[in-house]
């Protein structure tokens, strides 16, 4: 069977992208993703829940510069 | 067969055993900042807000081990809020200032109903801190490379073939580093943000 052939639920890369998969079932994807590039860009495409929302810095504090403690 | 009873990662459930004392400081680490946050905008002395904070984590330590955590998001900051404009109700009547009383209580008022916009303004900013105070305790469990396409796809929305050619790294690295640290941080946040 290939990749091209076999592809993740819905419910599942949703799942991956925001974070919500079981330890296995994580690593099960994440193998999966190496070499199917039509899931991995599902994946990307995934849009924001409300927790990752939260966590989006405003744009004026998005310089790209890491300060250290 | 029996059920092995597994560790909980959720900061809320562990700080429910009494026995976990280092959790309950967590939690207790956790919170206190925000309760003074929210207590300085209703009382001027720092003291008295300090009064509140501590009025509050004492009904916290004293009914966290009865609390009954509803399937309903949100109810551990729910009960919280609810605590806490108690307590600023109190420290209020007890000093009866002679103007600006009747605008407090209107706001208190308000963060009772907890559908009204100032309760969600609240609510907001709990779980925002909660969040990103839970980020800080969790960043040194990952790599540094993993940690950096995190903070450029989730914290500044960017896409993850951008970052993967920035950080030198696959598309699926990045993916991989982002779902990763958003479950370690859901499993973290469980129960205190809804």
């Amino acid at each position: 069977m290939s990749f091209d052939q076999h592809h993740l639920e819905t419910a599942t890369i949703e799942a991956f992208a925001l974070g919500s998969l079981g330890t296995a079932e994580l690593r099960r994807v994440a193998e999966h993703l190496s070499g199917c590039p039509s899931c991995s860009r599902l994946v990307q495409d995934v849009p924001d829940d409300r927790l990752v929302q939260l966590l989006r810095r405003p744009p004026a504090a998005k310089t790209g510069i890491t300060l250290t403690a | 067969m029996m059920a092995v009873p597994q560790t909980s990662y959720s900061l809320l459930e562990r700080a429910r055993d009494p026995a976990d004392a280092a959790s309950w400081r967590k939690l207790t680490d956790l919170y206190a900042p925000l309760i003074r946050r929210w207590a300085r905008r209703y009382v001027a002395q720092a003291a008295d807000a300090d009064d509140v904070v501590q009025d509050v984590l004492a009904v916290l330590v004293r009914e966290l081990p009865h609390f009954e955590h509803s399937r309903n998001p949100g109810a551990f900051r729910t009960w919280l809020r609810s605590m806490t404009v108690n307590r600023l109700r109190v420290a209020w009547r007890s000093r009866q200032p002679a103007t600006g009383g009747d605008a407090v209580f209107e706001q208190l008022l308000q963060l009772e109903d907890p559908s009204s916009p100032l309760s969600h303004r609240w609510d907001e900013e709990h779980d925002q801190h909660v969040l990103n105070t839970l980020l800080d305790a969790i960043r040194l469990e990952f790599q540094a490379a993993s940690w950096r396409a995190f903070e450029l796809t989730v914290r500044d929305g960017r896409n993850a073939a951008e970052v993967a050619a920035e950080l030198g790294l696959s598309v699926n690295a990045v993916l991989i580093a982002k779902c990763r640290i958003l479950k370690r941080l859901r499993q973290k946040a469980e129960g205190l943000v809804g």
